[in-house]
């Protein structure tokens, strides 16, 4: 077998390791050893914080909604339920946006949710 | 105007002449598909579900495209597990053609009535 020389593949492999750590504070993104445990750390952190961030989101727009709510004179739950009943059937997000963009209509839509558990 | 509208299981708020980028369609490039509005904003407000499901939102498949790559990377430390998946969503460029309301017969109808809660009640009372 011929001999394999290390150096240009280690280096490689190195840098690919330390790129991805530009940025890190102290040793972790210039002691390869240090850069790679904090990188692949990160990246999980990365994968687990995109499933954290659809809660992270649909927690916003319940506060949202529920601002905008009891500016018309209903709790977040009487609200939800109301539209419910009424079947309406908007999703957080969408109801979140009314809420800042459109407020005379999700007034409207809080009408809507009162006729109904007033039914 | 604006609708909202349901596709792939998200909800958007589009306007005519908008392009969203939602989760793959199971409609071919260049074809149309029809959806009912969850709801029609803007002047004229309409939610009641009768109303709605004689309005109709157009909208133009554009392209089939994929998401930006997404590295997947699973660790966990002192188990030896490591592994590393790219990751691109299929998505699909959707641009709004029109929107219209129902028709006028239904419209007048809700007209008619004027008391819109007292509706609601009715349909309310009927569901219970």
């Amino acid at each position: 077998m011929p001999r394999v020389k290390r150096s240009v593949h280690a280096r490689k492999k190195r840098r690919k390791v330390l790129d991805q750590a530009k940025g890190y504070r102290g040793t972790k993104k210039s002691s390869y050893k240090r850069a790679k445990e904090q990188v692949n750390r990160s990246l999980n952190y990365a994968y687990r914080d995109r499933r954290v961030r659809k809660r992270d989101f649909r927690r916003l727009w319940i506060t949202r909604i529920n601002a905008g709510a009891r500016s018309n004179g209903l709790s977040y739950n009487q609200f939800m339920h109301g539209l419910k009943q009424a079947d309406i059937n908007l999703n957080r997000k969408a109801l979140a946006d009314l809420a800042v963009s459109d407020p005379e209509m999700f007034s409207a839509l809080a009408d809507q949710a009162k006729a109904a558990l007033s039914a | 105007m604006y609708a909202i509208i349901e596709l792939g299981g998200k909800q958007y708020k589009v306007e005519k002449g908008d392009e969203v980028i939602v989760d793959r369609l199971d409609v071919a490039e260049g074809k149309t598909l029809t959806v009912s509005p969850l709801l029609l904003g803007g002047k004229k407000k309409v939610m009641d579900a009768r109303e709605l499901k004689g309005a109709k939102v157009k909208a133009k498949v554009e392209e089939h495209l994929l998401g930006e790559k997404i590295r997947v990377f699973r660790y966990k430390p002192k188990r030896g597990y490591k592994k590393m998946q790219g990751h691109r969503s299929h998505l699909s460029r959707v641009s709004i053609q029109s929107i219209t309301e129902a028709k006028k017969k239904t419209e007048a109808a809700a007209k008619g009535k004027e008391e819109k809660p007292a509706k609601e009640e009715k349909a309310a009372a009927a569901k219970d």
